[in-house]
């Protein structure tokens, strides 16, 4: 079990390269248990990689990261990671209560049925429930994917851009969902809204680099006059670039 | 502007170095041809011609897809372009994935003719034969899955029956009836090509449309996992369906549909067919049919089919972000490859099964073929997908009929290693001795890399750099 405050991930010195091209560059920062960060940064700054060295689908070149204590792919942290990819696509060819089952199953979790039957509620996923996923509009296929992220009751959720293609009213659900998670979590966004309303703090990357790492409040305080948080976030990271 | 669209199409859809080097072989197989002494039709070639043909028709009908972006859907078709040279063009990149091939592997036939006139007759008809092919691709896809089948089923019985002397078939132009074949084939292609064609002319209207189509289709019956062990529910998936996915042609076409088919089904079918196969072994029919050959010659077929498709079909399936983030990579991969040769089983097995039969009964070929289809085939068809893998050949699919991206060099250079394990198996035909080694070191080999967990570690890592989440 972990408390409040105690770092559930911590990243060291985290260098990342895809042949020559440097995509984190020694990167350093710690995500305390109960506490929800907003991932910010420009078009392949490296917030996508970041999230898959963090669940373990990406091996660091140099420096170390440990969630709750433990390797990122080990089966330890496998166990209390949710994570959700920007376009995620579940199995195109298993229907929605398959993917829902088959996801819940590999994931040992106690009442296959009862959770698959939870998010078919709560997503408003229930009249999918037998359609062929490669079928389905772009809007319902998030909204499953979501419910994968999620189907495990994770206690670390790592998202990125989790309201793509989601209708309003599905949007103000899944926020609520969010909310009511006792989970740490990181979303990555390019939607300050989305950051505000689901976070409190926010590490900015640009270039492979942390280049700022606070509160949300911190961030509003560096609007200048009638600036908009969208225009501080901008020369923050034009400044680093 | 129908050379710039053309050039555009082609090189949006294949990169430079590829396009290259089949430009290079394509010429060395001319040249080598043309200097090469005639050895002419012999029965050996005319099972070749009549096999290889059925083999791209099937796979052409079954498996064709269109050679179409997602950015097509989106830029491409809707600018104001003439229909003829957006048909065209889109045919030539169809040409250049899929019916390309038909020119490296039936080029020797060229020597086949003793004469100038029949020389360029043929040339003609591999030309027109590798046109049909890429038209059956463009085809099957307004066809329905049984109305592909039966298709398919038709023409390979027609092509078939050129081994039984029928002198108008498609593949006749290389058994040694030119004149009948050549008009026939020519006949075929007045039929085919324009429809395809038009099929490309008007893709928003046809394929596309199906395509798109918002309406979800439901299933009848589903798959239940509940209840089960993690890895239990890995074998539940890949046991009860074979999917059909990705790309399958030899130069690079891609058919992506997200189709299932019940493994029962397969199982009961492709038993159905082993049983036909093995009465017609026994009949009288058999001196006819010249069994032994077509005991040689079916395992290396199914190798091929079978080793091209699972290499590729494996993993462009696969969702990382849901299986790897879920449990060990090498545990979920080394169970999911398990299953998958399993499975292949479903297709092949049956024949290994008859093969056997036929041997027991003095067919001694049959040994060697069972050895292939149980043993050499499935062992080997995980080493194929380690190697695809391994070598980042491979395309996660992530749209619905859609080229999941440009195809590279590698993509084709992947089929040597790939090929040389058709060759293993063809060896082991020949010879009971060699394919019982093969088969043992090929197991043993496939064995002892699913055994490794660093290595599937490794593919997980290598298949999420490349894009795969």
């Amino acid at each position: 079990m972990t408390s409040f405050g105690q770092a559930c991930i911590e990243v060291q010195f985290v260098t990342k390269s895809y042949g020559k091209t440097v995509a984190l560059d020694d990167v350093s920062f710690t995500i305390p248990c109960g506490e929800r960060f907003a991932l910010l940064g420009p078009n392949g700054a490296g917030k996508s990689t970041t999230l898959r060295l963090l669940v373990g689908l990406l091996k660091p070149d140099t420096g170390t990261i440990k969630i709750n204590g433990h390797e990122p792919f080990s089966p330890e942290a496998k166990s209390i990671l949710g994570y959700l990819p920007e376009d995620a696509t579940p199995y195109r060819t298993l229907s929605v209560r398959e993917n829902l089952e088959y996801i819940a199953a590999l994931r040992g979790v106690g009442d296959v049925r009862e959770a698959t039957e939870r998010f078919l509620d709560d997503l408003s996923l229930r009249e999918y429930e037998r359609a062929k996923v490669g079928k389905l509009s772009r809007g319902n296929v998030q909204k499953l994917s979501i419910a994968l992220a999620l189907i495990h009751k994770p206690r670390i959720v790592l998202l990125d851009e989790p309201l793509n293609y989601l209708d309003i009213p599905t949007q103000e659900r899944v926020f609520k969902m969010l909310k009511s998670l006792d989970s740490t979590q990181i979303v990555s966004t390019h939607i300050m809204s989305i950051a505000t309303r689901l976070t409190e703090k926010a590490i900015m990357i640009s270039r492979g680099k942390i280049v700022w790492n606070g509160t949300i409040d911190t961030l509003k305080g560096l609007e200048r006059g009638e600036e908009p948080i969208e225009s501080v976030v901008a020369r923050l990271m034009t400044n680093a670039g | 502007m129908l050379a710039k669209l053309v050039r555009f199409v082609l090189l949006t859809r294949f990169s430079k170095p590829l396009l290259g080097v089949i430009a290079f072989f394509l010429a060395y197989d001319i040249v080598i041809r043309a200097l090469t002494n005639s050895p002419g039709f012999s029965t050996g070639f005319s099972y070749y011609a009549v096999g290889a043909t059925i083999f791209f028709i099937t796979v052409s009908l079954l498996f064709g897809g269109l050679f179409i972006l997602k950015s097509d859907r989106d830029y491409l078709l809707t600018l104001p372009l003439k229909r003829r040279d957006l048909s065209i063009s889109l045919f030539t990149a169809q040409f250049v994935g899929s019916g390309i091939t038909i020119l490296f592997l039936f080029g020797f036939y060229l020597g086949g003719a003793r004469t100038l006139e029949a020389t360029a007759v043929l040339i003609a008809d591999l030309a027109i034969l590798a046109a049909v092919v890429t038209a059956l691709g463009v085809v099957s896809n307004i066809l329905s899955t049984w109305l592909r089948a039966g298709l398919a089923v038709i023409l390979g019985l027609w092509c078939f029956s050129s081994i039984l002397g029928n002198p108008f078939t498609p593949v006749s132009p290389f058994t040694g009836d030119l004149l009948y074949g050549s008009i026939v084939l020519f006949g075929l292609a007045v039929v085919i090509v324009p429809v395809a064609l038009r099929e490309l002319a008007y893709l928003e209207l046809g394929s596309m449309r199906s395509m798109l189509r918002a309406t979800s289709s439901q299933y009848k019956r589903t798959m239940s996992f509940s209840g089960r062990s993690p890895v239990r529910a890995i074998y539940s998936y890949h046991l009860s369906f074979l999917e059909l996915v990705a790309r399958v042609n030899l130069a690079g076409s891609t058919s992506y549909r997200a189709t299932r088919v019940r493994t029962s089904t397969v199982l009961i079918i492709s038993s159905a067919l082993a049983a036909v196969y093995l009465s017609l072994g026994l009949s009288a029919f058999a001196d006819l049919l010249s069994t032994r050959p077509v005991v040689l010659i079916l395992p290396i077929l199914m190798g091929v089919i079978t080793l091209v498709l699972m290499s590729q079909a494996t993993f462009s399936n696969e969702r990382g972000w849901l299986a790897f983030t879920a449990m060990d990579p090498a545990v979920y991969l080394r169970h999911l490859l398990l299953s998958r040769a399993v499975s292949t089983l479903a297709i092949i097995g049956p024949f290994g099964i008859v093969n056997s039969v036929l041997a027991f009964l003095g067919v001694s070929e049959g040994v060697n073929s069972s050895i292939v289809l149980l043993i050499t085939v499935p062992s080997a068809s995980i080493l194929a997908t380690y190697l695809v893998a391994r070598m980042g050949a491979v395309q996660q699919v992530k749209e619905e009929g859609m080229m999941p991206g440009q195809f590279d060099l590698k993509q084709f250079l992947v089929i040597i290693p790939i090929y040389i394990m058709v060759a293993l198996i063809a060896v082991s035909e020949i010879s009971l001795i060699g394919s019982i080694i093969i088969a043992t070191v090929v197991g043993i080999l496939a064995l002892l890399m699913m055994a490794s967990k660093s290595v599937w570690r490794g593919i997980a890592y290598r298949l999420t750099e490349r894009g795969f989440v």
